[in-house]
């Protein structure tokens, strides 16, 4: 049987993963365990993918682009 | 199958298959948009400071070359995380000369609440190409997100691109099917007719609530042209009590008799049967089943009665009666009886199962009463008159 702490630390894990405080996801201690520890799973997968698609297309937008639109994208992007 | 358009939205942000989120169906509407919310929150945030630069360089160069490093480039997951950033305007132009598929895989990435700003950006040439191309994929929760943000007039104009299916799974997954109902008008009967066959009676109730009688009407035509009774049956007890009986009193005595011999629910179609006109009931009794008929007879007010009546007498079916002394509480069946001319009655009568079927009725109703009496009478004043009936033992006994 899943423990009241294993469910908060998954809710905790989830929240921090969004970068949002961990009581406003309080109606996942509902979930059973497992469930809840696979959507943190997913939830990961699918920010580590976002950022991967990122870097990819930022690489292949550089080479698309014109040479002096290709400087200024790097030094605005520099400058951030 | 998961058919919760929150879940179904979760499961394509997260990429993964909507079966894989059953669990979450114990969180209400309410809780799984919050989740998903903070999810695309967190996701549009991720690479922001790169993508902004992507923007800004996107607003340098012109609409044909930021298109084309968008499809080339950029993919469908970061243009239309750009698209959210930039405005409208610029948005359309550059949609103008992207692909069909690429603006329906751009289409899948725009969150439910951004999609509104930037299709109303959009031509509606544009808006057909990519409607067609997601109906032509089958991503209906795509769909019913786009049409739910659209205005009526434009999905007026989007109409021709949505088979019976697509329309019957779009309007499924809408969280508020409104705006869809009210361009309905602009499909055909006959694909009407066919989606109707795809939803749930809930569904169905929440759309036609929303239509015009004649569209109604145009269904059910297409209906018993292709004598699909069954669903004809079906729709008759979803369809508003007003719109039934303008329908039974227009549509053909077969197509009643056999829309309602499938009817589920003999009870509604009774009870709204009950407000149809006299001489509509006259040609219908005939036809109905025995159940409906049973039912209709005890809810039909009397003096309705007594026109239906006459109006057999007039048309000579006298036959019909019969059946109906047989069926009618005894109140209905005296209140036909008075109607009647006086050889109407001898002919009726004169039928020997009809006449102990009348005998029958009203001997249990005297009964019936003389029984309320004797319940009102103190214990041993009523064992008393019992014991002078013959054969009698108690007041409940029939």
């Amino acid at each position: 049987m899943a423990s009241p702490t294993s469910r908060q630390d998954i809710q905790e894990r989830i929240a921090h993963i969004l970068e949002m405080p961990g009581d406003e996801f309080h109606y996942l201690q509902r979930l059973p365990e497992g469930a809840a520890a696979r959507l943190a799973e997913q939830i990961t997968h699918a920010v580590e993918e976002r950022r991967h698609v990122i870097l990819q297309a930022l690489d292949d937008a550089a080479r698309h682009l014109p040479g002096p639109l290709r400087r200024k994208l790097s030094q605005r992007m520099q400058g951030d | 199958m998961i058919r919760n358009p929150e879940l179904l939205r979760l499961a394509r942000m997260l990429h993964c298959h909507p079966e894989d989120l059953r669990p979450l169906e114990t969180l209400d509407t309410a809780e799984l948009l919050h989740l998903r919310r903070a999810i695309d929150a967190r996701l549009s945030r991720e690479g922001q400071a790169a993508l902004r630069g992507l923007t800004a360089a996107g607003k340098m160069v012109p609409a044909r070359l930021s298109a084309k490093i968008a499809e080339k480039a950029l993919g469908p997951v970061i243009t239309a995380e750009m698209a959210r950033k930039l405005e409208p305007g610029r948005s359309g132009k550059i949609a103008c000369h992207l692909s069909p598929a690429f603006m329906a895989d751009v289409a899948r990435y725009l969150p439910a609440e951004d999609s509104g700003a930037l299709l109303l950006g959009l031509p509606v040439s544009i808006l057909r190409v990519v409607t067609h191309e997601l109906a032509h994929r089958g991503e209906t929760i795509v769909l019913a997100t786009l049409v739910a943000r659209l205005p009526t007039p434009t999905i007026v104009e989007l109409a021709a691109e949505l088979n019976a299916e697509t329309l019957a799974d779009t309007a499924m997954l809408m969280d508020d099917p409104a705006p869809l109902a009210g361009a309905l008008s602009e499909f055909a009967p006959a694909v009407l007719a066919d989606a109707a066959g795809y939803l749930p009676d809930d569904r169905i109730v929440e759309i036609i609530s929303g239509l015009r009688d004649d569209l109604i009407f145009a269904v059910a035509d297409e209906l018993i042209r292709s004598k699909n009774y069954e669903e004809l049956a079906r729709l008759s007890v979803l369809i508003p009590e007003a719109s039934l009986v303008y329908l039974a009193e227009h549509m053909d005595t077969p197509s009643l008799s056999e829309s309602a011999r499938r009817s589920r629910d003999p009870g509604k179609l009774a009870e709204t049967l009950a407000h149809a006109a006299p001489h509509t009931l006259a040609r219908i009794l005939d036809v109905l089943p025995e159940e409906v008929t049973r039912e209709l007879m005890e809810r039909v007010d009397p003096d309705i009665l007594s026109e239906v009546s006459r109006e057999l007498e007039a048309t000579g079916h006298i036959d019909i009666f019969e059946r109906l002394l047989k069926l009618l509480p005894v109140d209905g069946l005296l209140s036909v009886l008075s109607t009647l001319q006086e050889k109407t009655l001898e002919a009726i009568l004169r039928n020997r199962e009809t006449l102990q079927t009348l005998r029958r009725k009203l001997q249990q109703q005297a009964q019936q009463r003389a029984d309320a009496v004797l319940k009102r009478l103190p214990a041993r004043v009523r064992e008393r008159l019992e014991s002078l009936v013959p054969g009698r033992s108690g007041p409940d006994r029939d």
